[in-house]
């Protein structure tokens, strides 16, 4: 491929596989092991110290956040560098992992293909599900804040026993808070975004909470309660602002 | 036999490290290092799990060289400040660099890409070069655990390797 050779901001090693509104992502090797860097880019229409400054911040949140995780028992991308001067993150590129939302996507296809009823997917997807709920439990349960839950930032691994992992990444909105406001606000995203995505399993979310309910035991009469709420309203809090 | 890894592109460096059991002469080694003679670093080896835990220290040293900012004076005292968790140069130095009795280091040697002295760094210790591969004899899981605290509820999502490069990779702005 020619575009292999052709270098980016980071050099010959990496490649540019993903362009967001405040970062760009690349795929390489780094110190000899298979690495995703997160590039916070500038932001022109910002002035420079500021943008520094704002930058640095949301590094250092985004950094804590995947610590916080392990230390939880969440399964986060391992990172290898930060970088203030670079604006960029170093971190673990998980291997045989696919986005949950490809999955979900592959899954329907072949359900559509073997003219399965939406019944089966959803037995197919249970497992999935559950495990996305539990991990989520537990994040909440930790007082950390996702900020962006959706299928294209969880990530699936597949080891040789078919055991499922729930892998988290992008941190980037994170932060922390015990506030029953802010854990329901995370999953009503999660709820939109699966079903602006997933519109054929929407009954997914449904399992997902179950668990979720299941592993955040002490909050969930509350979280729940709260969640009721923001469906109601919409995600912010006010028509204001 | 030997773990040799290439360091941040931008820099051109490489990153060597050698296992080196039953040294005689640590005190002399500690000295020239100290004096600056003898350029390596030189790391206890319970506290590494492995040698990719010194080249993410010795990775970030290099950066912050090249950046103009280092918290410790050379190259050698940052990889072994950047090894532990603690604020203080003093106390980092003496956990992770070498006693004079000790008997067993690791030797880190970082070059230029196409340079070659390790064969004449080796030839200052008194002692046997072993296969990388038996660092895990010599590391203390235990002790490593609880230098950089962890718990055995996070390993179960993370190996201890990945554990404790996330703890060098954030230590300047977490307080673990």
């Amino acid at each position: 491929m020619a575009d292999d050779g052709r270098k980016c901001a980071l050099g010959y090693d990496f490649k540019l596989i993903k362009q967001g509104a405040e970062a760009k992502v690349y795929k390489g090797n780094y110190l000899g092991r298979p690495t995703i860097v997160k590039e916070r880019f500038k932001k022109s229409y910002r002035l420079l110290d500021l943008d520094n400054h704002i930058t640095k911040e949301r590094i250092k949140s985004e950094a804590r956040a995947v610590l916080r995780c392990k230390i939880a028992g969440i399964h986060t991308p391992a990172l290898y560098l930060v970088d203030f001067e670079r604006r960029c993150i170093y971190m673990e590129d998980v291997q045989n992992s696919t986005t949950i939302k490809d999955y979900i996507t592959q899954i329907s296809e072949e359900a559509e293909n073997e003219a399965g009823t939406a019944g089966s997917l959803l037995m197919k997807l249970y497992p999935i599900a559950q495990e996305i709920g539990k991990v989520l439990g537990k994040l909440h349960a930790n007082n950390i804040i996702h900020g962006d839950l959706t299928s294209s930032n969880m990530l699936l691994v597949k080891d040789e026993k078919d055991t499922l992992t729930i892998v988290l990444i992008d941190f980037g909105l994170s932060h922390v808070e015990s506030s029953m406001e802010d854990k329901a606000v995370d999953l009503y995203v999660l709820q939109r975004a699966l079903m602006s995505t997933h519109a054929n399993v929407d009954r997914l979310f449904a399992t997902i909470l179950d668990a979720y309910m299941k592993e955040n035991k002490k909050e969930s009469h509350e979280v729940l309660k709260k969640f009721n709420e923001v469906w109601a309203r919409g995600r912010k809090r006010t028509m204001v602002g | 036999m030997t773990y040799k890894i290439e360091l941040d592109s931008d820099y051109r460096k490489n990153l060597s490290v050698f296992l080196i059991k039953d040294v005689q002469n640590a005190a002399e080694i500690k000295e020239m290092v100290v004096k600056g003679t003898l350029d390596c670093c030189v790391i206890k080896p319970t506290l590494i799990i492995h040698p990719f835990q010194i080249a993410v220290a010795a990775n970030k040293a290099v950066i912050s060289k090249m950046q103009d900012k280092m918290t410790t004076k050379t190259l050698h005292t940052e990889i072994l400040y950047n090894l532990s968790t603690s604020r203080n140069i003093t106390q980092s130095l003496m956990k992770f660099g070498v006693g004079e009795s000790d008997k067993n280091m690791l030797v880190g040697v970082i070059e230029e890409s196409g340079e070659d002295r390790t064969d004449n760094v080796l030839s200052h210790f008194k002692g046997i070069i072993s296969p990388i591969e038996e660092l895990p004899k010599f590391s203390d899981t235990a002790l490593i655990k609880k230098t950089y605290k962890i718990k055995d509820s996070e390993l179960a999502v993370s190996t201890l390797t990945d554990s404790v490069v996330t703890r060098i990779a954030t230590r300047d702005f977490t307080s673990v």
